[in-house]
C-alpha cells in the first residue's frame, strides 16, 4: 500500500517536473520490457508502462555490485522489486536463475540489456541474457522500449537531476516462439539483434 | 471522447463559470461564453467533416479536443484565486522553457551540439528564476520585474560559466541560454504581471493571439487560391510576396497584414469589456492599434520559432499537446505579443 502511494506520487511528480509523455500501457498479463539505460530515473519512467495495481508483479533487473550497497542501493531495494544479478561472474546460467524464477512466478520483468548506463545517448551492444530468457519462455512478449531525452536529466557521474522532457516510445513485441525453428544459439542471437534493431529504429524516428 | 472525460471537462468549465458568477465578473463571463461557443462550433464542424469523410476531420478533431482542455484549465486557473493563476502561468513558462532546452541537442562539448553537459547548471538557474518571477509579480514590484531577467539573470549566466572554468564554446552556450531566458522567462513571464492588470487583459491578448494563429492559416489559404486564379500582374506578384521563404515557405506579407487588420477590428469588440485602468478607459483607436501590433508581432513570433526549430533540426518542438505538437508551438506568438501588449497598455494607462 505504502509502495503504491509512493509510486502514485512519483508518477505525478515525474509528469510535472519531467513532462513524461503519456504512454499506452502494456496490457499483456506478463511481459519482458527491454530498454536503453542511461540514468537511474529510467526504471521509474518504465514502470509507467504498467498500471499501479500490477506493480507488485513487476521486477527490475539490477546490478548486484551497484545496488547491494550505498544510499541508492538502499532506496532502490526499499521501493522497487529488484532482482540483483551478479554481472561479470561469467556464469550466465547461474546469474539468470532468479529471473527464471520470477517469470515462472508470473511476474513481468524490466531488463536493461546494455548491462550498464554507458555513454549518454549512445546505444551499446545488447547482452544475450534476455535472448536466453525469451527462448525459454517463448510465449512471453518482449517489448523493445526507447527512452529519449532522459540522458540529459541525470547523466552518469552527476547527482542532481535537472528537468528535461522525457519521451517513452514502445513498439510491437518480439516473441521467442518465432525463433524456435533456428538451430542452436542462432535463434537467440537473431532475437537479440531484432530487439536492438527495433530500439535503434525508434531512436531514428 | 470518453464520457468520463466529457463529465470532467464540463465540471471544469462549470466550476470556473460558477466562480466568475459568484464574483459578479460579467465581462469575463461574456468572453468565456464566446470562447466556449467557438469551441462548440468547431466541435460541430469536425463532426460534419467526419460525416462527409473529409481528410482533415481527424486533425481538426484532435486540435479541437486539445483546445477544449486547454481552455478549461486556463479559464479555471484565471477565475480562481490570484495565486492559482500565478502558479499556473509560472508552470506554463517552465514547461515551455523545458521544452525549449529539451529540443536542443546535448553532448560532452558543444562543438556539434547546441548545449554541453556542463550547461545543465545554468539551465537549472534558468528554471529557478521562474519562482522568483512569480514572487516578484505577486508583490507587484514592477521595477524589479522589468530588470530581473535582462540584467541580473543575464549577468548570472557568464558568472556561472566562469565558475565552471570553461573557455571553449561559451559564447554559443550563452546565446542559447539567454535566448531561453528572454523568450520564456522574461517575455512570456509578462503574462504573470498582466494578471495584476486584471485577468481580462491577459485573456484579451491570449484570445487575439490565438485567433490570429487560426485566422492567418485560412486567410493565407484564401489569398493563395485568389492569387492562383489571377492573370500574371503586379497585384498577383504582390499577393504572393513571401516574407522569408527559407524560414517558412508559405507565409506571405499579404496574408500577414490582412489578418493583422482583421485582428485590429476584432480588438474593438473588447473595448466595452476591458476594465477601467487608473488613467481612464482604453480608447477605440488605441485598442485597434494594440490589436494591430498583436497581429504583426504574432506573425513574427510564429516565424521566429520556425527559425529556431529549423536551426535545431526539429519539426515539432514536443508531443505534449495532441494535434498541436509541443507547448512551444502554442505559445510561440504569445512570447512576442504579451510583453508588447503589456507595455503598450502600461505606458498609456498606468
Amino acid at each position: 500500500m505504502v509502495s503504491i502511494i509512493f509510486h502514485a506520487v512519483g508518477r505525478f511528480f515525474l509528469t510535472i517536473v519531467f513532462g513524461v509523455s503519456p504512454v499506452k500501457q502494456v496490457d499483456d498479463e506478463q511481459c519482458i520490457i527491454v530498454a536503453n539505460h542511461n540514468t537511474h530515473l529510467d526504471t521509474l519512467v518504465l514502470l509507467r508502462l504498467f498500471p499501479l495495481r500490477r506493480l507488485h508483479k513487476v521486477k527490475i533487473v539490477a546490478a548486484k555490485d551497484y545496488f547491494s550497497k550505498g544510499c541508492i542501493g538502499f532506496l532502490g531495494r526499499l521501493f522497487l522489486n529488484l532482482i540483483l544479478v551478479d554481472r561479470g561472474s561469467g556464469k550466465v546460467d547461474e546469474a539468470l536463475q532468479p529471473l527464471r524464477q520470477a517469470l515462472q512466478d508470473g511476474c513481468s520483468i524490466i531488463i536493461f540489456p546494455e548491462g550498464t548506463r554507458g555513454k549518454p545517448g549512445v546505444l551499446a551492444r545488447f547482452k544475450t541474457g534476455v535472448g536466453v530468457l525469451a527462448m525459454e519462455f517463448p510465449e512471453i512478449p518482449v517489448y523493445p522500449v526507447l527512452l529519449r531525452g532522459i540522458e540529459k536529466t541525470l547523466p552518469r557521474g552527476r547527482f542532481v537531476p535537472i528537468p528535461f522532457n522525457i519521451g517513452i516510445s514502445c513498439t510491437s513485441p518480439e516473441y521467442g516462439k518465432d525463433y524456435l525453428a533456428e538451430q542452436g544459439s542462432g535463434g537467440r542471437k537473431k532475437l537479440v539483434a531484432a530487439l536492438e534493431e527495433k530500439v535503434l529504429g525508434l531512436s531514428r524516428l | 471522447m470518453k464520457p468520463l472525460h466529457m463529465v470532467l471537462l464540463s465540471a471544469l468549465i462549470g466550476l470556473s463559470a460558477g466562480m466568475l458568477y459568484k464574483d459578479g465578473d460579467v465581462s469575463m463571463l461574456a468572453l468565456m461564453g464566446v470562447i466556449v461557443g467557438l469551441l462548440l462550433f468547431f466541435s460541430i464542424v469536425w463532426r460534419v467533416m467526419q460525416w462527409r469523410e473529409s481528410l482533415m476531420a481527424e486533425e481538426i478533431r484532435d486540435r479541437t479536443l486539445t483546445w477544449w482542455w486547454m481552455v478549461a484549465v486556463f479559464l479555471l486557473a484565471l477565475s480562481t484565486h490570484k495565486i492559482v493563476s500565478f502558479v499556473f502561468l509560472g508552470f506554463l513558462c517552465f514547461a515551455a522553457l523545458r521544452e525549449y532546452f529539451s529540443m536542443l541537442s546535448m553532448a560532452d562539448t558543444n562543438d556539434k551540439a547546441e548545449l554541453a553537459f556542463a550547461d545543465r547548471l545554468p539551465v537549472f538557474f534558468c528554471y529557478a528564476a521562474i519562482p522568483v518571477v512569480i514572487f516578484v509579480c505577486y508583490i507587484e514590484w514592477y521595477n524589479l520585474f522589468v530588470i530581473l531577467i535582462p540584467v541580473y539573470l543575464f549577468l548570472l549566466m557568464p558568472i556561472l560559466l566562469i565558475l565552471q572554468n570553461r573557455a571553449k564554446g561559451t559564447m554559443k552556450s550563452l546565446g542559447v541560454l539567454s535566448l531561453g531566458l528572454m523568450f520564456f522567462v522574461h517575455n512570456l513571464g509578462h503574462c504573470l504581471f498582466m494578471i495584476n492588470m486584471g485577468a481580462i487583459v491577459l485573456l484579451f491578448c491570449f484570445t487575439l493571439t490565438e485567433v490570429r494563429d487560426l485566422l492567418s492559416f485560412w486567410v493565407g489559404k484564401g489569398l493563395a487560391v485568389l492569387a492562383e486564379k489571377m492573370a500574371d500582374s503586379q497585384v498577383k506578384r504582390g499577393l504572393e510576396l513571401r516574407i522569408a521563404p527559407d524560414v517558412s515557405p508559405k507565409k506571405t506579407w499579404s496574408a500577414g497584414i490582412l489578418s493583422a487588420l482583421i485582428i485590429a477590428a476584432l480588438a474593438l469588440l473588447f473595448v466595452p469589456i476591458l476594465p477601467v485602468f487608473p488613467d481612464g478607459k482604453i480608447t477605440y483607436s488605441y485598442c485597434a492599434f494594440v490589436g494591430f501590433s498583436i497581429g504583426i508581432l504574432g506573425l513574427f513570433g510564429d516565424l521566429a520559432f520556425s527559425m529556431v526549430k529549423r536551426d535545431a533540426g526539429v519539426k515539432d518542438s514536443g508531443t505534449a499537446l495532441p494535434g498541436h505538437g509541443g507547448i512551444i508551438d502554442r505559445v510561440d506568438s504569445l512570447v512576442f505579443t504579451i510583453p508588447v501588449t503589456f507595455h503598450l497598455i502600461y505606458w498609456s494607462y498606468f
